[in-house]
């Protein structure tokens, strides 16, 4: 008999799942775990709040591809983490979330941090994981990587009670593992992918729109060379950005509430939309009665619940997106050499050169869209951005040029404020050879700034840099448009002076007042070996333009400047 | 998307294979609940295999609803088939046990349809009727019995069906 405790075993299918890094916080319920972490080579990273330890492990995540993992213990522990993993979910990262639980005996009687976490995280993951025995262990952690790095990536919750860490038994580790209610491998059908191209060569005026699931199977490669050989050009939703380089002539950037002129009004002419894993978010289309109102919708996704959800597909085509991109390009090659849409090409030509290096509605020279395009032209192109939610998100959802898959992380779905600041730490404990940034407000900052603390103890530097306008800029935004300037809770009174702030943490802090010290101060950032924050006063009314206001349709954009 | 509302209101049946286990139908009822979708009829049993069960869930909606949301119990991963039965050539029966005051056998057996009644218990307070039969008979006669005042209690299992081949 060779006997081991149920912490041994999680330690040892983590390391056997190839897992370097876990993020969390400790309590009393998941102590066993923790005393077995320190028989590992597995690195822990302390996070100052649960929430930043999943948002650390979705960073990390995102820029490495792999699963992250996160854990906290049980009670306020795993409350806390579910709107790190609530925001992993909506965004599809593979993430595995730990959560200690009190003893088996004490469940379902109220017993001190005791929470029901099954009941709460089956709903914000793609499974949640009960354990009542040391045995399962194994499986249960095999299980949950498969889950959640198959198919449409995801979270798995496990929740493990205290006996079920410290218990004892014979413990087999499985090498995979067969789930009856769950087939991700389905392959693409090549009669429908057929049929996907005849529709693409019969249209007259295509566009795609690619979306996070682009970038999450790998399947950008493909997509750029479909693009390149059809002549075919290429909007994006927020998710979707770095799946094709933005700065490509054939790309539009982004379409949506804040999107770009280019892509907006594109995608509104076309009479094919070649839509590939992207789930029509209310924020992409806005009206979906006046989404590209005339054109045959193409959906490819691996997800077969997205087909039809919010946008009625003409056609569909589920499966492996890297499979059935690549059977279409396959296809296409074939079958066409080059498309035939030279009237089209014209047009897109006209729009783009008139629209892509347009900046609109800004307030000075120092606003944020000269922010955003600075630190383009200053970060090499693999840099990791990852920012907060609000206005900074959109000013660099319009402005920041992605050039690679994988280098652009945001909470898209969920909208997390906090999110960008503990993500750039996970995305920077992925890729420490490269710079990450997070693009914050002060707003979103602050809600997870002690994250300082994690960022200098666990020597995992990166560069914030906060748009201050002294608000919660988005929606006072919202006010000055659609509730006639009266400012309800958004104006802050007193902001720290994040200089010293961050200096108080033993971070570097400046604070700079035109391009030029932005620039100097950025390019000394992203080669510091501690984290600096970089304070960007800009004008408290700066608003972000273009802007699809809710309700209106794709086509009707606000400018900023009275043009609509 | 709202099953309770719309226009198109017609008869839906989900036949599930499931994994015989806690916590599953809690699962495949929050998916009902976040679309505040009214379930009408929810039976579960054991099925041929001792670690799979079945459960047949009825509601109403319209067709479109019904066929997305057969593939989200679909995607939902205790959940191993679904199928969607044709309320036309589905063969469909429940049970009902019915504590009736004196004079309710009488109404009882006066309600046409295609079910079967039995006494299981009698006394001078009343009885204990068995109904089996389709979902629409036994609504016809629980209906009966209230009209006629003679009704208790009663206690359904929730529509079982199968297609027919």
């Amino acid at each position: 008999m060779n006997l081991m405790s149920g912490s041994r075993a999680l330690i040892k299918a983590l390391e056997r799942e190839g897992v370097d890094v876990v993020f969390g916080i400790p309590g009393g319920a998941i102590m066993p775990v923790y005393d077995e972490l320190l028989n590992s080579d597995i690195r822990h990273v302390l996070a100052r709040h649960e929430q930043s330890a999943a948002h650390m492990a979705d960073g990390y995540a995102r820029a490495s591809g792999r699963v992250g993992v996160c854990m906290a213990t049980s009670g306020p522990g795993a409350t806390n983490l579910v709107t790190g993993v609530a925001t992993a979910y909506m965004d599809s990262t593979p993430l595995v979330a730990i959560t200690g639980q009190v003893p088996t005996s004490m469940m379902a009687r109220d017993a001190f941090q005791e929470i029901d976490a099954v009941g709460i995280y089956t709903h914000v993951t793609k499974y949640s994981f009960q354990l009542l025995r040391s045995s399962e262990v194994p499986y249960v952690t095999k299980a949950a990587f498969f889950l959640a790095s198959t198919g449409r990536t995801g979270p798995v919750h496990i929740d493990m009670p205290k006996d079920v860490q410290t218990g004892e038994a014979e413990m087999s580790f499985p090498d995979h593992v067969d789930i009856r209610g769950y087939r991700p491998y389905v392959p693409p059908d090549p009669a429908a992918v057929a049929r996907a191209l005849d529709l693409l060569l019969e249209s007259e005026r295509p566009i795609i729109l690619a979306g996070g699931g682009v970038i999450k199977s790998g399947a950008h490669d493909y997509l750029l060379q479909l693009a390149e050989s059809a002549l075919i050009p290429v909007a994006t939703t927020l998710m979707g950005k770095g799946a094709v380089p933005e700065d490509h002539p054939l790309s539009l950037g982004p379409v949506g509430m804040h999107g770009t002129v280019q892509a907006n009004k594109l995608v509104n002419e076309a009479d094919l939309v070649l839509a590939i894993g992207v789930r029509f978010s209310d924020r992409t289309t806005m009206e979906v009665r006046g989404f590209a109102p005339d054109a045959t919708i193409v959906h490819f996704d691996v997800d077969p619940t997205e087909v039809g959800k919010n946008v009625k597909a003409h056609h569909a085509v589920t499966g492996d997106l890297k499979a059935s991109i690549g059977l279409l390009l396959r296809m296409f090659q074939e079958r066409a050499r080059t498309g035939s849409w030279g009237a089209w090409r014209r047009r897109v030509e006209e729009v783009v050169s008139q629209w892509r290096d347009a900046v609109v509605g800004v307030k000075s020279e120092f606003s944020p869209p000269h922010i955003l395009r600075a630190m383009r032209e200053i970060l090499p192109p693999d840099s990791i951005v990852t920012t907060e939610v609000g206005q900074n998100q959109m000013w660099a959802e319009l402005y920041f040029k992605v050039l690679r898959p994988r280098t652009f992380i945001t909470s898209g779905g969920l909208g997390t404020m906090g999110f960008g600041f503990p993500a750039a730490i996970g995305a920077k404990a992925a890729r420490p050879d490269v710079p990450v940034v997070d693009v914050a407000g002060d707003g979103s900052f602050m809600m997870t700034m002690n994250s300082l603390a994690t960022s200098i103890d666990e020597k995992l530097p990166v560069v914030v840099v906060i748009l201050n306008n002294s608000s919660l800029g988005m929606v006072a935004q919202w006010q000055r448009l659609f509730y006639n300037r009266r400012y309800a809770a958004t104006i802050f009174g007193a902001n720290p002076d994040f200089v010293r702030l961050a200096e108080s943490f033993g971070a570097e802090g400046v604070r700079v007042y035109s391009m030029d010290e932005f620039r100097n101060a950025f390019r000394t950032a992203i080669r510091s070996d501690v984290t600096t924050v970089i304070d960007v006063p800009i004008h408290p009314e700066e608003d972000v333009f273009p802007f699809v206001g809710p309700g209106r349709t794709l086509n009707e954009m606000l400018l900023g400047d009275g043009r609509e | 998307m709202n099953g309770a509302e719309g226009s198109s209101q017609t008869p839906i049946i989900y036949s599930l294979i499931v994994e015989n286990k806690p916590g599953v139908l809690f699962r495949v009822a929050s998916q009902f609940r976040r679309r505040s979708f009214n379930i009408e009829s929810v039976a579960v049993g054991v099925t041929e295999r001792p670690d799979t069960s079945r459960m047949i869930i009825t509601m109403r909606g319209d067709q479109q609803m019904a066929e997305d949301f057969a593939r989200v119990l679909r995607r939902t991963v205790d959940v191993i088939d679904v199928d969607r039965m044709d309320p036309g050539r589905a063969v469909q029966r429940e049970l009902a046990l019915i504590r009736v005051k004196p004079g309710g056998k009488e109404i009882a057996g006066g309600v046409r349809g295609e079910g079967e009644l039995k006494i299981l218990a009698e006394s001078s307070d009343g009885a204990i009727i068995q109904a089996i039969g389709p979902p629409d008979y036994l609504s016809s006669l629980v209906d009966a019995l209230v009209r006629g005042k003679v009704l208790e209690e009663v206690v359904r299992t929730g529509v079982v069906a199968l297609e027919v081949r």
